[in-house]
């Protein structure tokens, strides 16, 4: 989603004034693309500052090189239906920014998907992909087929049409898509059996494939583990660390269990689970026996975690999907978006809690983050702590040139440390006079900068 | 040899038997002989009462006239179909009379009944008797009669009945007078008598009635040349012969003619038995030497004699087998259950014997079971590596046909001819009821088309079925006096606690306990009232029904199936039923209640019983999603007991047409989030039925894992590969199952889709109207039975099908304040006067987040109110990205009755044909329009809107409240929807 707004940044006047120069000759230049303009005005504005106070950012129009895509294909998608009608698609991809590796990005099948909606997601795709330190481009791509209610063979004609235009212009160094909405696995896998057929070799050129053909441990796990990481890199800022840490976790899908798992193996006490029906609170702590408990319980048996608390007889709250109320020292966020309000996050912060790292996307409100960074709490925004996901898809990437698969030891020991890098940058570009580190600022800057430098470096292209 | 399949048997249309009727008979005759022949009683009467007695209906009616004048002018006026000349008129002579009518009408068969008198056989060897069809003497009674009008029937009617159905014949060759007329008389009282034993056979009455057409015909031959042409015309389909050889004063046949024709008979078929009648003892030999039999004219117990050859040799009453080498009885059969039952003790030499004889299609043939009298005509015991092998095939052949003779028909419950092959039965005189009929219907739709039966390995049918029909229950009520109680105000509780202490009528007892000893499995005990029959009047679901397992001793499943029918009985008097009968405004004295008893589909796993699949399916369709047209309707389908799908659970829901595209399976995470979780299965600890008001007092409700180790999950779930975030369409590794049903709608384990669409496209026509059908399969983990696709309730859908009459398209934009041209839902929306939309001015899609919890408040105070409201707004509601549209979960905007959604100039969004609610849609009957006026489709007046006074407003909602409710139509099958602006 979209760069978060720094809510406490002053904005001078001239500031002001120059995002608003800048944006209009955005606007003026993507007519119509709304969402684009709120993406790059939204960067913008935590950037700013920073531009102005570093020159060499300006002259060579960094930022309006950024905001302007290296290449935009666009191009016909015809396939037949299982009727034997001939149906047209349009299909995308924005090859937004390589300066710091190949075009990295998902692909995404939805029938809103337009130039304007890629644009934008493609624009974050490029700073994101920096946070996660690893030498990837930006990009995003799709196309407005909709494969809902399609048959498989539809969606595999479909795919296969699709790849047939866009494999001249993807390769392991050039540009490597992945799944966004619309393109999971099966759809990853159509369309590189075609790649495959085309050009006759078998490249990393897509992620998101199959553990048997190339794909990469660890993937499901990746971003609860990634959070739990930067957590702990947070805390270690100040001394400290999780062992021992009440644990506050929402959700109770892959993210919320594979945080919970980290944190126990981190030494950590995880105290809550929810669904949408209610959150458990167990005093004693979440051990593996337990969470293995709820593992099966939501992934195979796909009960309720009131059972939970049925069987190991601890506390339910029914009708409250977010457990914030509990006293916890770390928050975990890993449900979904807006589960945690303003008064949540003052509730948190009186009942003792001084991290909160997010696993979900966007799941503070803009006030619950202002209230956050206004009390000098340890906050992780999701852009940086969620990165663990995106991550993996590098990790993906670096596993298919070598040709090897990593042991599940071995990827996560490697996203550990690209979470720990990711950590540094946003330190790095978020340290405020008073040491207090803001984490949003960090990762906007910290993702800008590592591709304005190399951008700086390779010369106008 | 053929396969022996099910329903391999042509059903014989015994209503096409004997078309031709003698309905009207003149019978010329002096007044004095009318007198005698009154005398014997009354001609009409006596006919009557001998129709009667052979339960054959539409007697003849006599008229008499006097004269040849009379009976000219009768014969010119109106209907006659025989004319009886009785040779005792004066103005003309009798036989010019008989000639002229000949050549006037020459179709009318003209019978000559005359006494036994030297006289008369004179005058009859000097006449042109070719204008005469028979000649019989009359010996003063009125018992020539009847014989006489079958006789003329057959032979009016025998060249069609042989030739379609194989109606059998006996050729009857006699040349005297005197002894046809004795020959005819007896033998139609045994042909009688044998058509009235067989109608053991006849499932119900009219089935009795109608297998009475079949009796085999008598052909009378007064010549051996006219015995040679019909023996030639009619060889196939003899039963016997019976003919004489004595020398004829009007036709001399040489003793090589008479050898030559029953070498001619022997050659056709050896198995032809031949009866030679002769006043000459002499001709014993003769007969002895062809291996016929004989029958001496002047025996004095000829009629005895006639009768026991015809049941030995003409396989007529029972099935004797015997020992071929003593000749003595073995046993003896009396239909054809106990033929089968017995089949199993017969030696091999006896069964040898009676097959190579062709016995046994013989005596079929003679009890007008035509098609497996055919069937096993055909078969020959060198068809088989032995004897066991035959036995085998023979019994399943009479399986077979029996099963298939039982179906789409009501048979009446005999309680002593009860079995397996029965397939609905009917006990009571009463009516049925609407649940019953429909069974019935269905059952008989399955019969009528061989589609269903070209299935190999799927068995398309009713369950079995017997039906308690009305007047059980009002003897129940009116015995136990439970009027009263049942219309008073007491707790539904008090009522069934009443009920159950009743006693069920006596008379039903004997006849429980022969089903029950009949069924294997668990009974299902559902109500069937006559209200459920009315067309308009869908009282679905308001009575009980409840299932009872198989208990282990009878007495036990009796008590329970009892208490299983006065539970059903008393949930008419429950305040339900009560409260809808006032809302429909019937009278609940007028609802008499049938019962139907019904084996349920399933299969028991350990302490559980449940089908594979039950399924809910309906011809039209309010909701479809491109491709899909409203009239390809739709199909829900859930693991395990149908009680999931009628609570609204998460049935998976597909077109018939379009089998491959589940809306619930487009991704992972819809289909993880989007289908069935739990199940129900019947407990079968009998203890867990105890009498409650709740019908599900027995029904266990289980997670989809807990039927993991049944193995019934293989053919419908699927298992979600975590690790690659795909669906694996198999259960052969770990992970969560998902039930999607894909061995059957993407892999045609069988053919689901057709036998649904041609079962929806029959109701659909059959009813005239559009049609629901409840359906449940079993599929043997096994696979060592055919599937069995089970056929539950058809009914017209009444609710929600309202034909909008007028052209929603042609209502011009000025009076509207909606039009949209891509609709979901049908029908009209009623009490609306709250319209709540967002303002487009300024509209940005980065404020939806503030929108939708906006929404969410406004919707609670809907809710409290009990009020109802339309909702528009743009892009896709529901939809999980703020970009696209308002980020609403359901419960958010549940009061809503309409939703629309809208695109805007500059906010493009297709739309989402509410597929993010689309359970709720169609769950709570939520109309939906999609418009999108940029492109000129659809039209929304927000000039109107913002010109009428807002009952509340911020800066993105606002909300009218109109001073009437709004006329809101939805025209389903043209996707038409229109918001009609109020009338000023």
């Amino acid at each position: 989603m979209l760069i978060i707004t720094n809510p406490t940044l002053k904005k001078s006047k001239t500031m002001s004034k120059a995002v608003e120069e800048f944006m209009a000759k955005i606007i003026a230049k993507n007519p119509g693309e709304i969402e684009f303009h709120q993406a790059v005005k939204e960067v913008t504005e935590s950037i700013m500052p920073f531009i102005e106070e570093n020159p060499k950012y300006r002259y060579p129009k960094i930022l309006e090189r950024i905001a302007e895509p290296e290449r935009v294909i666009i191009f016909r998608v015809p396939w037949m239906d299982d009727k034997g009608e001939i149906q047209i698609n349009r299909g995308y991809r924005i090859e937004m920014n390589s300066a710091i590796g190949p075009y990295k990005g998902g692909l995404r099948f939805h029938p809103t998907v337009n130039l304007g909606i890629l644009k934008f997601l493609a624009f974050e795709q490029v700073f994101k992909n920096s946070l996660t330190t690893l030498p990837m481009g930006g990009g995003k791509g799709g196309s407005d087929f909709d494969p809902k209610g399609k048959t498989d063979n539809e969606v595999m004609r479909f795919c296969q049409s699709f790849m047939s235009e866009l494999f001249r212009h993807i390769g392991a160094n050039t540009d490597v898509p992945a799944g966004d909405i619309g393109v999971g696995s099966r759809e990853i896998g159509y369309m590189f059996g075609q790649y495959k057929r085309l050009r006759n070799e078998f490249t990393g050129v897509l992620t998101g494939k199959g553990l048997e053909w190339g794909g990469s441990l660890i993937r499901p796990q990746a971003t609860g583990y990634g959070q739990v990481y930067f957590a702990e890199e947070m805390l270690n800022t100040r001394g400290d660390s999780l062992r021992n840490k009440v644990c506050a976790v929402s959700g109770s899908g892959n993210v919320a269990q594979y945080a919970t798992e980290k944190a126990i193996q981190m030494g950590a006490k995880v105290v809550t689970l929810s669904d949408s029906n209610g959150y458990i609170y167990d005093p004693d702590g979440i051990n593996e026996e337990k969470l293995a408990f709820v593992m099966n319980l939501k992934n195979v048996k796909r009960g309720r975690i009131k059972e939970y608390a049925d069987k190991y007889k601890c506390k339910y709250v029914d009708g409250k999907p977010a457990p914030w109320e509990v006293p916890c020292q770390v928050a975990l966020p890993s449900a979904t978006q807006n589960e945690v309000s303003g008064p949540d996050a003052t509730l948190l912060i009186k009942n003792g809690c001084f991290v909160v790292s997010e696993g979900a996307n966007m799941p503070s409100v803009p006030d619950a983050i202002e209230i956050f960074l206004k009390s000098r709490i340890l906050y992780g925004p999701g852009k940086a702590a969620n990165a663990g996901g995106v991550a993996t898809s590098g990790l993906e990437m670096s596993q298919n040139s070598m040709r090897l698969s990593w042991t599940s030891q071995e990827v996560d020991a490697r996203l550990h440390q690209i979470m720990k890098d990711i950590h540094a940058t946003c330190v790095k570009y978020g340290i405020e006079k008073d040491k207090y580190i803001n984490y949003v600022n960090g990762a906007n800057i910290g993702g800008f900068v590592k591709v304005a430098e190399a951008m700086l470096a390779q010369g106008l292209v | 040899m053929d396969n022996l399949r099910k329903n391999t048997f042509r059903e014989t249309s015994f209503e096409l038997l004997m078309q031709k009727r003698i309905q009207y008979v003149l019978l010329i005759c002096s007044k004095y002989d009318a007198f005698i022949l009154e005398e014997d009683g009354k001609i009409d009467e006596k006919i009557f009462n001998d129709y009667v007695s052979f339960n054959i209906r539409y007697p003849p009616q006599f008229i008499h006239v006097a004269s040849a004048s009379e009976a000219m002018e009768l014969l010119s006026r109106r209907q006659i179909d025989l004319i009886i000349n009785m040779l005792s008129i004066s103005d003309m002579d009798p036989f010019e009379l008989s000639s002229d009518i000949k050549n006037l009408y020459p179709e009318k068969p003209i019978v000559i009944l005359a006494p036994d008198s030297r006289e008369i056989s004179s005058r009859l060897k000097n006449e042109d008797l070719s204008c005469i069809d028979y000649v019989f003497n009359w010996l003063g009674s009125t018992n020539i009669l009847f014989p006489v009008i079958n006789l003329i029937e057959d032979k009016l009617n025998a060249e069609e009945d042989n030739k379609h159905e194989g109606v059998q014949s006996i050729l009857l060759i006699e040349n005297s007078v005197k002894s046809a007329t004795i020959y005819v008389r007896h033998l139609y009282n045994i042909i009688l008598e044998q058509s009235r034993d067989y109608m053991i056979e006849g499932l119900n009455e009219h089935q009795k009635m109608m297998q009475m057409r079949g009796r085999p015909k008598i052909l009378l031959a007064t010549s051996y040349s006219e015995g040679l042409k019909l023996f030639d015309k009619h060889k196939s389909q003899l039963l016997g012969v019976i003919t004489d050889v004595d020398a004829s004063p009007y036709e001399p046949v040489s003793q090589d003619t008479i050898e030559d024709f029953f070498k001619q008979i022997k050659d056709h078929d050896p198995n032809i038995p031949v009866l030679i009648q002769s006043a000459d003892p002499e001709n014993e030999k003769l007969a002895n030497e062809y291996g016929n039999g004989f029958l001496n004219k002047n025996s004095r117990s000829l009629p005895a004699e006639l009768k026991a050859y015809m049941k030995s040799h003409f396989s007529f009453g029972d099935f004797v087998f015997t020992d071929p080498e003593t000749g003595m009885e073995i046993a003896r059969v009396s239909d054809l259950q106990n033929f089968q039952r017995r089949l199993f003790e017969i030696p091999d030499d006896s069964l040898r014997y009676h097959l190579s004889r062709n016995h046994l299609s013989k005596w079929l043939y003679a009890r007008a079971l035509f098609s497996l009298a055919e069937f096993l005509k055909k078969i020959s015991l060198d068809d088989f590596a032995s004897i066991d092998q035959a036995r085998r095939f023979i019994f399943d052949a009479i399986a077979n046909f029996r099963l298939n003779k039982g179906h789409g028909v009501i048979a009446e419950f005999y309680r002593e001819h009860f079995d397996e092959y029965l397939t609905f039965t009917k006990i009571g005189e009463g009516s049925i009821g609407g649940k019953a009929r429909g069974l019935a219907f269905l059952d008989s739709i399955i019969k009528q088309n061989q589609y269903f039966e070209s299935f190999e390995d799927t068995i398309v049918s009713i369950p079995r079925t017997v039906v308690l029909s009305t007047d059980v229950f009002d003897e129940f009520i009116t015995q136990n006096n439970l009027y009263g109680t049942g219309l008073s105000h007491q707790s539904d509780r008090e009522i069934l606690d009443a009920f159950v202490r009743a006693k069920l009528p006596a008379r039903i007892h004997k006849d429980l306990y022969v089903f029950i000893s009949k069924i294997n499995g668990p009974v299902a005990v559902r109500s069937s009232s006559l209200l459920e029959d009315s067309h308009f009047q869908p009282f679905a679901g308001i009575y009980s029904t409840y299932m009872i397992p198989k208990a282990e001793d009878d007495v036990t499943m009796l008590e329970l199936l009892s208490i299983g029918i006065k539970s059903v009985y008393a949930s008419v008097f429950f305040k339900g039923s009560k409260d809808y009968m006032t809302a429909t405004a019937n009278l609940i004295e007028e609802e008499k209640m049938g019962i139907v008893l019904q084996e349920v589909c399933g299969q028991k796993y350990e302490n559980r019983f449940y089908p594979t699949i039950s399924g809910v399916a309906r011809s039209i369709n309010f909701y479809p999603i491109e491709p899909e047209k409203s009239e390809d309707g739709f199909v829900s389908l859930a693991f395990g007991l149908g009680k999931y799908i009628v609570d609204g659970g998460m049935a998976l829901r597909f077109s018939p047409k379009y089998p491959r595209k589940v809306l619930q399976l487009s991704d992972t995470k819809m289909a993880l989030r989007e289908t069935q979780h739990e199940f129900y299965a019947l407990d079968l600890n009998p203890a867990s039925f105890v009498p409650s008001t709740d019908d599900t007092v027995n029904l266990l409700k289980l997670r989809i894992s807990d039927a993991e180790k049944d193995g019934s999950l293989k053919f419908v779930a699927s298992t979600y590969d975590h690790q690659n975030d795909i669906i694996r369409d198999d259960i052969s590794d770990a992970g969560e199952r998902i039930i999607t049903f894909s061995n059957v709608l993407k892999y045609d384990l069988f053919p689901l889709n057709e036998i649904l669409n041609t079962i929806l496209e029959i109701g659909q026509q059959q009813l005239n109207n559009p049609v629901e059908i409840e359906f449940a399969i079993n599929i043997d983990p096994e696979r060592k039975k055919s599937v069995l696709f089970n056929l539950l309730q058809i009914r017209p859908i009444v609710e929600n099908t309202e034909r909008i009459k007028d052209k929603l398209e042609e209502i011009p934009n000025s009076d509207t304040i909606i039009l949209s041209n891509s609709a979901l839902g049908n029908g009209t929306v009623n009490g609306i006067c709250d319209l709540i939309y967002v303002k487009t001015e300024n509209f940005t899609a980065a404020k939806n987040q503030e929108i939708a919890a906006k929404l969410n408040e406004i919707n609670d105070v809907f809710l409290k109110e009990g009020r109802n409201y339309i909702l528009i707004g743009p892009g896709r509601w529901g939809s999980s990205d703020p970009w696209l549209g308002i980020p609403v979960k359901w419960p958010q905007i549940s009061a809503a009755r309409v939703i629309i959604e809208s695109g805007l100039d500059n906010y493009r969004v297709d739309p989402s044909q509410g597929t993010h609610f689309f359970q709720n849609l169609t769950a709570f009957r939520v109309g939906y329009f999609t418009i999108n006026p940029f492109i000129g489709d659809g039209f929304t007046d927000f000039d109107f809107l913002s010109a009428s006074d807002a009952f509340f407003e911020d800066q993105h909602l606002r909300h009218i409240r109109f001073p009437e409710p709004l006329v809101i139509k939805i025209d389903g099958r043209k996707k038409i929807g229109v918001i009609m602006k109020p009338k000023r």
